[in-house]
């Protein structure tokens, strides 16, 4: 069906972007832009939600060029979903950004390039083309690049220096695979290459090219062994930037690899050994990710570190590549994006409390001093552990029966233990900063130069949402079960955007 | 002409990894350029190389069978774009930590990472606790 809709929230991105930068040395209208601009991504996306909700694909040819030779920009159930999932997280950041008001931050354009680094999530969210894809990375990475540096401290630079190389390095081998997969097809279009690279006589060398983007999709998803980046950066810029960050950089990764290896790689001879790949990367980054948590003295450390264990969880789902699986792949990523947001709020607002300090041993006391910050951070902290009835159970329950109905014992086992170290890990950060004695008394939001309210708000409302999730997770579970199903048999998603050629889009 | 464009790729990307893990910071950041480079190349050749005429379309005819393909370089193009706002963007920043850290010695970027005295300081309270 062709609709303009999937193509709007770019752009108006990109708007509210270029508005925030003008206005930025007015504080008030440039916020209220901000948030506005927001609301209005959030309050489209659902839209385009609701209109791909029984599993209808939308296609918008750019320029009125019909796929394969125009680009398209294509939602369907599974991109509109995370779409809808990012426009949330922003919107929260925007508020706990305007909580924080940071004036010198705000001058140097901080809510400016929040509104590009969106405007590349949601293009990579909603392209039809793989070259498409990569420009939408590179405007990920640079626009966050410039907000995790943004403010200038040594220790952001560093992370920043970290995170920008390697990424770019990930990002450039994604370029040589779009080349060579060009080189082997002759197109671009995610719904042409579903044809096309099935027939491709050179069957080694797609297997080839896979590896290039499974390379490139690990780097930004921050698999095992190509993590470094980060927990050497996440922890550098302030919290709202944190939230972000954790909620959404690896996702764009991960949001690829489903995208990009069932519907193009998906008829290839050897997905058997891409599927053995993944589950492998799955299971060593679910261990040494939830490991590397324990063995960290800082929360924003801990909580880096099980940003990049849980993303094991996603790619678990991809590399079983069952309708359950996939369905909990997509689940959980909603679920994950919710709960590492609420995760770095939460503790932003802890570590005000402690002199803005996010080491665990300066934290504490949140039990008597604050008992309704302490549930603030109980809830996303066990819900990510996978605590019923919160919505990482329902996640990691759908992907661990996806592991034994494929008969992968180990890696259903490998999952399992990783939730278990989760709660390890969370009952370590949750009693440091809410049950120790604190070293120091505990500090008031009020002192510091912020907006408790703002700052308060979108902490309260992800950990309502992690709430909501658990309790109501149906309806959700029932839009990734058709995601996934798009994602297994891609003929009608194939069909809607090739099909426009024969509807006389021809140039 | 393909296999001799294949070798010189994989010519630059080895001198790219090679500079990219070097501990000096000016040197990864040329890295990243040969790199950027080296890529490009590999999608003008996997583009297939032909001397064709130009791809303009000739009156009535349209575009002539044997016209060069546009795509990779237009491709290409958008790749150079990024990267020379990539390379823009690492090189203040490299300024920028030569200022702050005082050094382009990517071993001693220890800005980001805990003080190993203090790590080093809580194990032995804890040794002391135990």
């Amino acid at each position: 069906m062709t609709s303009w809709l999937p193509a709007l929230p770019v752009p108006l991105s990109l708007a509210i972007a270029i508005a925030c930068f003008a206005l930025r040395t007015h504080p008030v209208p440039h916020r209220m832009v901000s948030l506005a601009g927001g609301a209005g991504l959030l309050a489209l996306t659902t839209l385009l939600l609701a209109r791909v909700w029984e599993g209808a694909v939308l296609v918008a040819p750019l320029g009125d060029w019909a796929p394969p030779l125009g680009i398209a920009v294509v939602a369907d159930p599974l991109s509109a979903t995370f779409s809808v999932t990012a426009a949330v997280v922003a919107l929260a950041c925007i508020a706990s950004a305007i909580g924080e008001a940071d004036r010198g931050r705000e001058r140097g354009g901080f809510h400016a390039f929040l509104h590009v680094v969106m405007a590349g999530c949601y293009g990579a969210f909603l392209t039809g083309d793989v070259f498409n894809l990569y420009v939408w990375f590179e405007v990920v990475l640079i626009a966050s690049f410039a907000l995790l540096v943004l403010g200038g401290e040594g220790r952001q630079l560093d992370g920043g220096i970290k995170y920008f190389v390697l990424n770019l390095i990930g990002t450039s081998v994604l370029l040589v695979g779009v080349a060579l997969l060009y080189g082997l097809t002759g197109t671009l279009a995610m719904a042409d290459l579903a044809g096309a690279v099935p027939v491709v006589e050179n069957q080694a060398l797609v297997t080839a090219v896979a590896m290039l983007f499974l390379f490139a999709f690990a780097v930004k998803g921050g698999l095992v062994p190509v993590f470094f980046w980060l927990p050497a950066s996440y922890h550098a810029p302030p919290a709202t930037v944190s939230a972000l960050f954790a909620a959404l950089l690896t996702k764009v990764g991960l949001y690829a690899a489903l995208r990009v290896f069932t519907v193009v790689f998906g008829g290839t001879d050897d997905l058997g050994f891409l599927q053995t790949l993944i589950l492998m990367l799955s299971g060593a980054t679910l261990v040494i990710g939830v490991l590397g948590s324990l063995v960290e003295r800082d929360a924003r450390r801990i909580l880096s570190f099980q940003v990049v264990g849980h993303m094991g969880y996603i790619a678990m789902g991809l590399g079983l590549m069952t309708p359950l699986g996939l369905a909990g792949a997509v689940f959980y990523s909603v679920h994950d994006m919710v709960v590492k947001a609420a995760l770095f709020l939460t503790v932003g607002l802890t570590a005000r409390l402690a002199q803005g300090s996010f080491a665990l041993a300066s934290g504490g006391g949140l039990m008597q001093a604050r008992p309704g910050m302490a549930l603030l951070l109980f809830l996303p902290a066990f819900s990510l552990a996978g605590i019923p009835p919160l919505s990482g159970f329902w996640g990691k329950y759908a992907l661990v029966r996806a592991g034994l109905e494929a008969e992968q014992w180990v890696m259903a086992g490998v999952a399992l233990l990783a939730a278990f170290l989760t709660v390890f890990a969370m009952a370590r950060l949750w009693s440091a900063l809410a049950w120790e004695d604190p070293p120091r008394p505990l500090a008031t939001l009020t002192e510091a130069p912020c907006h408790p309210g703002w700052l308060a708000a979108p902490a309260v409302a992800m950990a309502g949402l992690v709430v909501i999730l658990g309790l109501g997770a149906e309806p959700v579970l029932a839009v990734a079960e058709r995601a996934a199903a798009l994602l297994l048999d891609p003929e009608p998603y194939v069909e809607a955007v090739m099909g426009l050629e024969q509807q006389g889009g021809e140039p | 002409m393909e296999p001799w464009l294949a070798i010189l790729t994989g010519l630059l990307t080895a001198c790219a990894l090679y500079l990219v893990m070097c501990r000096n910071l000016v040197r990864i950041v040329l890295g990243t350029v040969l790199l950027a480079h080296a890529i490009n190349l590999a999608v003008l050749t996997s583009g297939r190389l032909t001397r064709a005429i130009p791809p303009i379309a000739q009156g009535e005819g349209g575009v002539p069978e044997t016209a060069a393909n546009a795509l990779p370089q237009a491709l290409i193009l958008t790749a150079i774009v990024i990267s020379f706002g990539l390379l823009m963007s690492v090189l203040v920043l490299a300024v920028r930590l030569r200022r702050v850290l005082g050094t382009v010695d990517t071993d001693r970027f220890r800005a980001a990472e805990p003080p190993p005295d203090v790590a080093a300081a809580e194990d032995e309270h804890r040794r002391h606790e135990a």
